[in-house]
């Protein structure tokens, strides 16, 4: 990152290397959607290098990339605040990777729709912890809470999930 | 040593490994490191406990199926030719930009100069303000001038 700040090219591209693809899961998971979260990627590391001297060394560089995704999802959902949230829209992660079957697409689509319908902050604290595999104190760092916060959230929205999963269908869900 | 004596500061009980699985889900590596030793000896000794993670790990399947992504080629190379790109900014971000300068002294000395301008352009005007004839007998010498529509000598 020092040498980032100092404006070396090579040092920045490698940032993108390390942290591409984490950061475009997160942004993925958290927008359901490749174009935007290719835009939001996109737009967290233009900020890393226009802003690169904002960091501080005692900040560890995922926690603080995470936590400018993390702010720009929030910004996009402001944006289309009001708009109505069409659950077709919702895009398998990764459409071209092979289903081993038809079912488990499906169960995986209708996972990634019910995470949508999950409020931001419970969507952001369990996919941080779960998909991300950030620290409890990572993940409180980047959404500026207590780690009892975090754990309050990760769990009011397990408990939401499963409550969706289970009137979504029963059947392919079993007894959760 | 640092986490060993972490360790002995947190007592598992039933009720704390109950939040541990509601909010981090069944599997141990995803459990507070600080926690996570005391919590599988408890995981190892009570049944109770091994049913809570039982029950957490249904819902952890489900959302271990949701498939990883990967970016393209094509936004790497997009982020890095962005970077190159100087933001677009109106007439005012520039001016807003300027003004509040990049080193602490600019932030100071910036706003304090464009404060100055108003104020100088006032003491400039007072001054000239001063300098117009306010004496009486001029001006109605004046003004009998310009009715009789001939110059004043």
């Amino acid at each position: 990152m020092q040498q980032i700040q100092d404006g070396d090219h090579q040092a920045f591209a490698m940032l993108v290397d390390r942290h591409l693809v984490a950061l475009h899961g997160f942004a993925q998971r958290m927008l359901s959607n490749h174009a935007d979260a290719d835009d939001i990627v996109q737009e967290t590391f233009v900020r890393v290098w226009q802003k690169a001297h904002q960091w501080q060394p005692q900040a560890k560089v995922s926690t603080w990339l995470h936590s400018i995704t993390h702010n720009l999802c929030m910004d996009f959902y402001r944006r289309i605040k009001g708009e109505t949230v069409n659950i077709t829209s919702v895009e398998l992660i990764d459409p071209h990777q092979p289903a081993t079957s038809r079912q488990q697409q499906d169960v995986a689509l209708q996972v990634q729709i019910a995470l949508q319908q999950l409020p931001e902050t419970q969507r952001s604290a369990i996919i941080l912890c779960y998909y991300q595999n950030l620290s409890n104190r990572e993940a409180a760092d980047v959404l500026s809470i207590s780690i009892s916060a975090l754990e309050s959230l990760m769990a009011r929205g397990r408990r939401k999930l499963k409550k969706i999963l289970q009137a979504q269908s029963a059947d392919l869900l079993g007894d959760l | 040593m640092n986490l060993q004596n972490n360790i002995h500061k947190y007592k598992m009980t039933l009720e704390r490994f109950s939040q541990l699985v509601d909010a981090y889900g069944s599997e141990p590596k995803r459990w507070p490191l600080e926690e996570r030793a005391t919590a599988l000896k408890l995981l190892e000794k009570s049944i109770e406990a091994h049913r809570l993670q039982q029950s957490a790990s249904n819902l952890d399947h489900l959302l271990d199926s949701v498939p990883i992504s990967v970016p393209t080629a094509m936004l790497r190379q997009r982020i890095l030719a962005q970077r190159y790109k100087e933001p677009v900014q109106d007439a005012w971000q520039w001016f807003i930009h300027w003004l509040m300068g990049t080193t602490v002294r600019e932030h100071f000395l910036r706003p304090a100069f464009a404060l100055m301008i108003p104020l100088l352009f006032g003491i400039f005007l007072g001054f000239n303000l001063a300098d117009y004839p306010t004496d009486e007998s001029i001006l109605f010498e004046e003004e009998v001038s310009l009715l009789a529509l001939y110059p004043m000598e």
